[in-house]
C-alpha cells in the first residue's frame, strides 16, 4: 500500500494516509464499493461526493494514520446521490450508489380521423 | 536483540488477489500495487508482546485463536463477496489465512489476551511475573 502525506489544517500533526483495498461492483441498479479500513475510528468515517469524484476516508485511533482513497466517476450523473448509503463494519465501509431509474419512455397518443 | 515471538512463514497460498480495473471508476492512486502485507505487526517491550493483525471484514466471531504448547495460532476465513454483477476493481484478499508464532519461555501463555474491534485482532502476551524486570532496592546501613 502506498503512503502519502497529507497536512490537516485543523490538526497539529499531519496525518499518514494508507491506500485502502477496495472492491466495486456494479449491476443495473447500483455501484457498490467496499473499502478496507481496519482499525479506523467509526466516527472518523467520511464519505464524500463532489463535483464528480468519490472520496472515503478515515482515522484511526491514534490520530497519525488513517484510510484514504479518491475514485473518479466517469458519468456522476448517472447516480441517484440523494441515496447513497453507507455502513461501516469490521472495518470495513460499504457503500451503495444507487444508479437514477431510466427515463420512463413516453406513450404519444395517436389521433385517427 | 532478545526476540519473544517470531512469527513462521504465513500460508500464502489460500489468499485469492485479483485485480481488474475498468474505465468506470479511475483510481487516484492506480499505481497500487496490492502489497504483501497480511497486516501483521509485532511490538516486543518491556512487559511483553502486542500483536496486531488486521482481520477487515472478518465477524469476531469466525476468528480461531489457540495456544498449543508454545505455539499461538490464529486463523479465519474471509468470505468473498457474493454479488452478482460485473467486477470494476477487487483488491481485496478473501479465503482462510492462518498465523503461527512461537512463543519464547518467557512469554505467560495462560494470560494471553485478545481483543478484536474494527477489523483490527490485537493480542497481548504478558511476560511471566518471574521474567519482568524488576526493581532491586539497595539497603545501606
Amino acid at each position: 500500500m502506498k503512503t502519502q502525506e497529507v497536512t490537516r489544517t485543523d490538526a497539529a500533526a499531519p496525518v499518514q494516509y494508507l491506500t485502502p483495498a477496495v472492491e466495486i461492483v456494479e449491476d443495473d441498479q447500483a455501484v457498490y464499493v467496499e473499502a478496507d479500513l481496519p482499525g479506523v475510528s467509526p466516527d472518523t468515517v467520511e464519505v464524500a461526493l463532489d463535483e464528480g469524484y468519490l472520496t472515503v476516508a478515515g482515522r484511526m485511533s491514534d490520530g497519525e494514520r488513517g484510510y484514504r482513497r479518491r475514485f473518479a466517476l466517469s458519468d456522476p450523473s448517472q447516480f441517484d446521490t440523494e441515496h447513497i448509503s453507507a455502513e461501516f463494519r469490521n472495518g470495513v465501509l460499504a457503500l451503495h450508489l444507487p444508479k437514477t431509474p431510466p427515463a420512463q419512455p413516453r406513450q404519444i397518443p395517436i389521433t385517427v380521423n | 536483540m532478545l526476540v519473544h515471538v517470531r512469527e513462521r512463514r504465513p500460508r500464502a497460498d489460500f489468499w485469492n488477489l485479483e485485480r481488474e480495473v475498468d474505465r468506470l471508476f479511475h483510481n487516484f492512486r492506480a499505481d497500487w500495487s496490492g502489497g504483501s502485507a497480511t497486516g501483521v505487526a509485532l511490538s516486543p517491550d518491556r512487559d511483553g508482546v502486542s500483536i496486531r493483525v488486521d482481520v477487515p471484514g472478518v465477524e469476531p466471531s469466525a476468528l480461531n485463536i489457540a495456544v498449543d504448547g508454545r505455539t499461538l495460532k490464529i486463523s479465519g476465513e474471509r468470505t468473498a463477496s457474493a454479488r452478482e454483477g460485473r467486477y470494476r476493481v477487487r483488491e481485496r484478499r478473501t479465503g482462510k489465512f492462518s498465523h503461527a508464532f512461537d512463543l519464547a519461555e518467557d512469554l505467560d501463555v495462560d494470560a494471553i489476551d485478545a481483543q478484536c474491534r474494527n477489523g483490527v485482532l490485537n493480542i497481548r502476551i504478558p511476560k511471566r511475573p518471574e521474567a519482568k524486570p524488576r526493581q532491586i532496592e539497595v539497603k545501606s546501613n
